[in-house]
């Protein structure tokens, strides 16, 4: 189908197809015979190499024109031009997702500015593939799939469809959809697990979710022999190092025949040395044969000669399709994914930056394209002239950053570039080189270690911050359309300086605001930040005022398009990501009393029952205090912001706090031994309760229960300050008095020495637990006294830091009160507080003889220095 | 020795290879120095003729030296030097001094221990040099790195084939770096925890790019400035004043004149200010000497550059000024944590100094495992199942590896049965854990007791080391 030309930018398509000529004058981009260093290779290997020559001769001489290509690769961009530009075919057959040729139009719009992506997703709602319930965490709950196809302005891929729309050719895309391929990779995972005999795979079959990744055509390569070996013999680290060597680095000195050829030989002995047994490989050879068949279709269909057709796929099925049996395309499944247009980033598409696919520095790589093209200077030494000015741009950037660089800097790490290149057989530096280089003459000391903004700031760079745009003409996605429309209700629009806001809970218009609010933050576009309020500190409850920070993002939109599978509304996607998150989570109380709160947050109201159910579940199953501690407290809290909305939802939420609070108690005894990085919490958690169970009369919590669970936990505890919390809970309670707690000390102090070095802590415990109430308690106060004077001086020591950790818990004020009530105790009368202490006649006469003794050695010195004095004269 | 009674003008016209063995052995000591018995009985005498030498061979330029010179560069002065090392070799008579058959030799400097491998690398050196460089960066790389290809060599009309061995091992991308950054105007600092080569790739890097590795400055507190940039022959200096003769160069300065790499051991020991006096000669690579006149200065010739080396664990190197440190480029050589390489570095290293002392003690396979087992769980404070326990303080590099079982060796040879127990490793491993820290003897403990009593029991040897290792800790105790 020829794409109607709609706003194609002719003259972009003419520059590209105005390419000088190949200069043939000798250089020294050849000096390594390549087939030679192929052919050594292979005899190493024991293959054949005449068959693999005799095969790239059965391909040329095919004809149907079978173009080798490396995605986003330059070379492979400039040979199909300098191909194009020649050749002039009548059809192209393209690698790309099947039946989705309507998007090229938007694809090759002149508003259109790469990178940009065609996504692919699909939500497996009727289980057809068997994994929902294993990539989800319940059978109820579906599978999402997706897979990107990006498409920069020197992907051959977008090369291609360019010159289909201006010579107004058809172009067809042939590559079997992704969901066809993970059917495929599930089904020989699962007979695996089956143990069907015939499936030799090295795969093991796991009970980890199976990764079903698109496989890109590089993972194929790196599992080659005939790689590894290449990498050994030219000394290249990895995949693009290898192919900046033998294609990126003087693509204009090579013709497309010529190019042609060394691809098909590399990609023929890598095939032939990839492992048979492999999942990878099965999936690549069906979706050969779908090609094969999509190629043979299109040319009956429109009758069109194979001498005029130009098939551009990946270099590795390049050179089998020729001999490819075609399957039969009406018993391939047809799965109905949906497929949109999202604009994409340079960082999204850098495998630097973690994500699998793509060009590791896409903008070093824009640059060379740029020159290339555009470039009419004599001196093309591409590689070199970026790496100079990229030299140049990361030291001056690192300076303005605040590094002590210089120009000295970026001379030597230029210098440092070239000659590593030059020792690694690279005629010009590269990527590799430029990072090594850098790193090299900049960074002054261990590399994992120092100047790592350093280090980031040179992979930063080289990715570059390029967004994509897509054409006006596009419909966008609904989602990123809601999400402009909502804030637009407000009259917010997204700008480069932060936008503060203090919302007014109370207030209907700041509510909404809230709401819209609470629903973006849940999609982690990065745009916007709760700076103060509910849910950043839930122990800083301002229950009717919340903070919040907007900013525009350069990466929102491509963030919401990967989240478009969500849902098509801002709402749609926050409550999807809401229900994931709760079923991932489902058996944490805490996490589902936080759920609960976003959706009062974000008034997904309707959702509240399912939740509540969930938690109620949870309540049940959860055997985690500190996880039940959590979701009480967020309770007490969703109870406090629901009496305020009035949202006639308070009685339920009681029952919950009811049950949490009995769970909690059930599980008292279990932390009655808690580690030792548990201790601090599980002090904070308990007087939280405690204070619950005070002050939360109308709750009407079992005091009986908790008191009889605290009892249980003493008994069994055998830390000191655990058990000071557990008893101190019972005093704040009023279920005990401060005899008991003085019955107690009494009892420890007469313990074996064991539990007498529990003491410190013990009291620190109650004094954590009862603070004030129990610190003026005459008995207790006393009782202290007599411990500390009591016990001997050992045990005074390992009691010691227990106590001052004590005494530590209480305010300055109460701090000072106590000091006083000690120094009364021991005799200071009222009238003498707050005046000076004289001393003693003793003290006075021991301070008098010090003070001799000081005079006497001070005036020693003074002798020292006046008779060195008198000698210098 | 040398004889006083040397006539001295008709020695300095003859061809060189025209003197006998012993006149060439004695122009050999002259030249170098290198012996030092011999240096301290040179007399002004054999001063002057070394300077008259040098004068004639200055004004008759048809000396073979200075032909040499002229045709082939610095290169072969380098060969040249090891071409008189092989000649003295042959002679029998001169076997008690000759460096290389000579059994008082402990160590041999690398260009001359490995020779054969730089002389075969340069017969077959078809890749472009930096001026002044004794091999291309490419043979250098594999220099150090070894080769699987043999490459032929020939001397006197003889062909071998010489094979490359490793001499580092490690990642190629350092070794790399650190070529580059000797073939341009920045110095060379290599850092890391002690023991992990730091010295050795110094010493080999030396011997593969310029022929000669013994320009070599130790850095330590007392360091002072003359060491680094040139002295004084004080009796002289007091008796004429100063003068060429009383000059005595340093290092540096013979690097420097020589066109080749001068090595700085622990530089960050040097006082900030000594170290700042190698400021100037990185910048200008101009040693000025202003006691023989305002003038007077040694230029660098091509080929100088300077390898320091310093250990990140005693003082790091934040005491380097700035302005010394921008002279430098920096390459850390971690520790190795490749089992494999671990093992094939020990036994190299461990093999090639038994060969030394004409040991015949086989270390069987058992032993190696023990050893860098107990070492990189030491290290990491980590057994191989998962297990921790705290960390040694003490450097449990490779190179406390190799002395160990060095050590070990020479304990079977004396006093053993000429095989190596547990026993052994198990007495020298407490000694090296113990002797920086004695608080490492609790750690070791915690490691017998968490994990090597456990594997013990599934294995014979790890049951005799955790036996001999138990007595070795309860002695020290």
């Amino acid at each position: 189908m020829a794409p109607e030309i709609k706003r194609i930018d002719e003259s972009k398509i003419e520059t590209l197809l105005r390419l000088p000529p190949i200069d043939s004058t000798p250089h020294g981009y050849n000096i390594f015979n390549i087939k030679a260093a192929i052919k050594q290779i292979s005899k190493d290997l024991k293959i054949q190499f005449k068959d693999i020559e005799s095969e790239v001769k059965n391909i040329t001489k095919e004809e149907i024109c079978y173009f080798p290509v490396r995605h986003h690769s330059i070379a492979s961009s400039y040979a199909l031009l300098r191909l194009l530009s020649q050749f002039q075919p009548e059809i192209i057959f393209l690698e790309a997702p099947a039946d989705r040729e309507s998007f090229i139009q938007f694809i090759t719009d002149a508003e259109t500015h790469l990178p940009i992506a065609m996504v692919d997703h699909f939500k497996d709602d009727k289980n057809l593939l068997g994994l929902n319930g294993i990539l989800t965490p319940d059978k109820d709950i579906a599978a999402k799939y997706m897979a990107w196809y990006p498409f920069l302005e020197y992907s051959p891929e977008y090369i291609a469809m360019l010159y289909s729309v201006y010579k107004k050719i058809p172009i067809i895309f042939i590559d079997a959809p992704y969901m066809n391929t993970v059917e495929i990779k599930t089904n020989t995972l699962r007979n695996l697990q089956l143990g069907k005999p015939n499936i030799k795979s090295k795969v093991k079959p796991s009970s980890h979710k199976p990764d079903l990744k698109k496989i890109e055509e590089q993972e194929l390569f790196k599992q080659s022999n005939f790689f590894k070996k290449f990498c050994e013999f030219y000394s290249v680290k990895d995949l693009d190092d290898a192919w900046d060597l033998l294609f990126e680095i003087g693509v204009q000195f090579r013709s497309w025949e010529e190019y042609r050829e060394i691809m098909l030989l590399y990609c023929l002995s890598v095939r032939e040395t990839i492992p048979k047994n492999g999942s990878d490989l099965d999936i690549t050879e069906f979706r050969e044969k779908y090609m094969a068949a999509m190629i043979k279709k299109h040319l009956n269909d429109k009758n069109i000669k194979e001498k005029e057709a130009l098939v551009v796929t990946g270099g590795l099925h390049s050179s089998v399709l020729y001999r490819t049996k075609a399957i039969d395309l009406n018993q391939v499944k047809k799965f109905q994914s949906v497929t949109e247009l999202i604009p994409f980033s340079f960082k999204r598409l850098s495998s630097l930056s973690g994500y699998g696919a793509g060009n590791r520095a896409p903008e070093f790589y824009q640059k060379i394209w740029d020159k290339l093209i555009l470039s009419n200077e004599e001196n093309n030494q591409y590689f070199t002239e970026v790496v100079l000015q990229y030299c140049i741009d990361i030291i001056n950037n690192s300076r303005f950053e605040g590094d002590l660089f210089s120009s000295a800097d970026s001379i030597a790490a230029f210098q440092s570039a070239q000659m590593l290149a030059s020792l690694r057989f690279r005629p010009e530096p590269n990527v590799t080189d430029l990072f090594d280089a850098l790193v090299l003459c900049c960074v002054k000391g261990d590399p994992e270690k120092e100047n790592i903004a350093f280090k980031n700031r040179i992979i930063k760079t080289c990715i570059g911050f390029h967004l994509g745009r897509l054409p006006s003409s596009y419909q966008q996605l609904g989602l990123i359309q809601d999400f402009k429309q909502r804030l637009a209700q407000f009259e917010i629009e997204l700008i480069d300086d932060p936008q503060e806001f203090k919302l007014d809970l109370q207030k209907a218009e700041d509510q909404s605001l809230s709401i819209l609010f609470w629903q973006i933050h849940s999609l982690d576009t990065g745009v916007l930040q709760l700076t103060e309020g509910v849910g950043k500190n839930i122990m800083n409850v301002d229950i009717y005022h919340e903070f919040w920070k907007l900013v525009w993002n350069p990466e929102l939109n491509v963030k919401l398009g990967e989240k478009s599978n969500l849902g098509s509304t801002v709402e749609e996607a926050a409550l999807t990501v809401l229900k994931d998150e709760l079923m991932k989570n489902r058996k944490n109380s805490e996490f589902c009393a936080k759920s609960l709160i976003q959706c009062i947050r974000m008034d997904l109201i309707k959702q509240f029952s399912d939740i509540k159910s969930v938690l109620d579940q949870a309540l049940t199953d959860d055997r985690n205090f500190f996880q039940l501690t959590g979701a009480f407290k967020l309770l007490l809290l969703i109870r406090k912001i629901l009496e305020i909305q009035k949202k006639g939802l308070v009685p339920i939420i009681n029952q919950l706090i009811k049950k949490n609070f009995l769970s909690i108690c059930s599980q008292i005894p279990n932390v009655a031994n808690p580690p030792d990085d548990r201790k601090d919490q599980l002090a904070k958690d308990l007087k939280s309760i405690v204070n619950a169970t005070i002050t939360e009369y109308k709750l009407k919590l079992n005091r009986t229960v908790f008191e009889g669970a605290l009892n249980s936990a003493y008994l069994y505890s055998n830390d000191g300050r655990v058990s000071g919390c557990l008893l101190g809970a019972r005093y704040m309670i009023d279920q005990i008095d401060v005899q008991t707690i003085k019955m107690e000390i009494i009892a420890m102090t007469k313990n074996v020495l064991e539990i007498q070095l529990k003491i410190g802590q013990f009291i620190r415990g109650l004094i954590e637990m009862c603070q004030a109430k129990i610190i003026f308690e005459r008995e207790f106060f006393k009782i202290v006294i007599s411990v500390v004077e009591n016990i001997d001086w050992d045990l005074f020591m390992t009691v010691l830091p227990g106590l001052k950790s004590a005494f530590s818990q209480l305010s300055a004020r109460d701090f000072d009160e106590i000091l006083e009530k000690i120094a009364k105790y021991y005799g200071l009368k009222e009238s003498e507080i707050g005046t000076l202490v004289e001393p003693t006649e003793d003290i006075k006469s021991i301070v008098t003889i010090w003070d001799a003794k000081v005079y006497e050695i001070i005036s020693k010195w003074f002798n020292v220095v006046e008779n060195v004095k008198k000698k210098g004269k | 020795m040398a004889k006083k009674n040397v006539d001295l003008e008709s020695f300095a016209k003859r061809d060189f290879d025209s003197l006998s063995d012993e006149e060439k052995y004695t122009y050999y000591n002259l030249e170098l120095g290198k012996n030092a018995i011999y240096r301290g009985k040179i007399t002004k005498t054999y001063k002057n003729w070394e300077q008259q030498k040098k004068l004639a061979n200055s004004n008759h330029k048809t000396s073979h030296k200075k032909k040499q010179q002229e045709k082939n560069g610095n290169d072969e002065i380098a060969i040249s030097h090891l071409k008189k090392v092989d000649m003295m070799k042959d002679n029998k008579s001169l076997d008690n001094m000759d460096p290389l058959t000579s059994k008082n030799i402990i160590r041999l400097p690398a260009e001359l221990k490995y020779r054969k491998e730089l002389m075969a690398l340069k017969q077959n050196d078809t890749y472009p040099k930096p001026p002044g460089w004794f091999l291309s960066p490419t043979m250098v790389e594999l220099y150090v790195l070894g080769s699987n290809k043999q490459f032929s060599l020939t001397t006197n009309g003889k062909t071998e084939k010489v094979s490359i061995t490793p001499k580092f091992f490690g990642s190629k991308d350092l070794i790399q770096k650190s070529i580059v950054t000797l073939a341009s105007r920045r110095a060379l600092m290599l850092i890391g925890e002690p023991g992990t080569g730091k010295s050795w790739l110094s010493e080999h890097l030396a011997a593969a790019i310029s022929g000669k590795s013994t320009n070599l400055i130790q850095g330590t507190a007392g360091t002072t400035e003359d060491q680094i940039r040139y002295t004084w022959n004080y009796a002289l200096l007091i008796a004429e004043g100063p003068s060429e003769q009383a000059l005595v160069p340093s290092p540096t300065m013979i690097a420097m004149r020589e066109g080749q790499l001068l090595r700085l051991e622990e530089l960050t020991r040097c006082p900030q200010e000594i170290q700042d006096t190698l400021i100037s000669v990185l910048s200008e690579k101009v040693l000025p000497v202003p006691e023989l006149g305002k003038d007077y200065y040694v230029t660098a010739n091509q080929g100088f550059n300077v390898i320091a080396t310093a250990n990140d664990r005693d003082r790091g190197v934040n005491e380097m000024s700035a302005a010394l440190k921008r002279r430098f480029n920096f390459i850390y050589i971690p520790v190795i944590n490749d089992p494999k390489i671990e093992r094939q570095i020990v036994e190299t290293r461990v093999q090639d100094m038994m060969e030394t002392l004409n040991f015949k003690i086989q270390i069987p396979d058992h032993i190696y495992s023990l050893v860098t087992t107990s070492f990189r769980e030491l290290r990491n404070g980590k057994s191989k199942q998962g297990q921790s326990f705290k960390k040694i303080s003490s450097v449990m590099s490779t190179s406390e590896e190799i002395s160990l079982l060095f050590d070990s060796c020479i304990h079977t040879q004396y006093f053993g049965k000429q095989k190596i127990t547990p026993r052994e490793i198990a007495l020298h491993l407490s000694e090296t854990i113990v002797k920086d820290d004695p608080q490492n003897i609790h750690k070791l403990q915690e490691y017998l007791d968490l994990v090597l009593s456990n594997r013990a029991r599934k294995d014979e040897i790890w049951k005799e080391f955790h036996r001999e290792l138990k007595k070795q800790l309860k002695l020290i105790r």
